[in-house]
């Protein structure tokens, strides 16, 4: 049990630190309007979102598989 | 561009009212490939660890096989965190070329943030270099711009289709200087014929050189 406390406080500070990396990502990206055009192609702003949305995905998933793989070793 | 847009902070914090971006360009994903490898062979092994951790017979009665589960699981979260700001840093580098100036940005999200500028008026040399068989084959190089007034050439890394942005940096250089001449020396002149191309009003006029 007390693994597995640590095993959640562990991934708190984990998420934590996704979403401040996120949030200065999305402070740092308004400071730039390229418009969407042709000249515009090597912005990619929008791969960009998508690789922001797979990092905090793959981070919460993380927290979950970890936390349900120590609880069923060890409940 | 249109010579009357207010182009104040349009696209990037620091853009002046008449500057328009020419070009903009990332380094070449190829940068990203050495990390996309360390990060796989390290997900890959530590994941491979779990595997073999969590199939171990009498695991679960002992202390030592969660609180191992526990440990890798923390270098699996780091490991994916390093490689998500490696990521994000990519993307935050920027080369900005503008009506006015070069503009080379270096950023990441917590240790470093410069930015470099060059007038393109001061451009003395560009030269770009193209060595090896993965730059010449993904079509990448770097580009090394000299400039009088400063010790060292600002030098753009792995930028992709350098020739394109050699000859994009040429053409602004050059549409740059022709227009500070018509600037210098049109509206001086009552007689000359380019000041109907650049009445008084022109925002060319307010551009603090």
């Amino acid at each position: 049990m007390a693994l597995l406390i640590l095993n959640i406080f562990i991934h708190i500070v984990s998420i934590s630190f996704a979403l401040l990396v996120v949030a200065r990502i999305y402070s740092h990206v308004q400071k730039y309007r390229f418009e969407k055009s042709a000249q515009d192609r090597l912005l990619k702003l929008f791969h960009f979102r998508w690789v922001v949305w797979i990092y905090l995905v793959v981070i919460l998933s993380s927290a979950v598989a970890s936390s349900l793989i120590i609880y069923s070793l060890n409940p | 561009m249109d010579q009357h847009t207010d182009n104040t902070d349009r696209h990037f914090l620091g853009q002046q009212k008449t500057e328009g971006v020419n070009e903009y360009s990332r380094e070449h994903p190829i940068v990203l490939v050495p990390f996309l490898f360390v990060w796989l062979v390290v997900t890959g092994g530590l994941s491979f660890g779990l595997f073999l951790i969590i199939h171990m017979e009498g695991v679960a009665q002992s202390f030592w096989g969660p609180f191992s589960v526990l440990v890798t699981v923390i270098l699996l979260t780091t490991v994916q965190h390093i490689f998500a700001l490696r990521v994000f840093n990519y993307y935050l580098d920027m080369v900005i070329l503008t009506s006015y100036r070069v503009i080379n940005i270096h950023k990441s999200l917590f240790l470093y943030d410069s930015k470099e500028f060059i007038d393109l008026n001061e451009i003395q040399d560009i030269k770009k270099v193209q060595e090896g068989i993965w730059p010449n084959l993904l079509n990448y190089g770097n580009l090394t711009i000299h400039v009088a007034t400063m010790n060292d050439p600002m030098t753009l890394h792995h930028i992709p289709k350098p020739d394109y942005y050699l000859h994009k940096i040429n053409g602004a250089k050059r549409d740059y200087i022709a227009e500070r001449r018509r600037q210098k020396y049109g509206n001086g002149n009552a007689n000359n014929e380019q000041n109907d191309a650049y009445p008084q009003d022109s925002p060319f006029t307010e551009i603090n050189l």
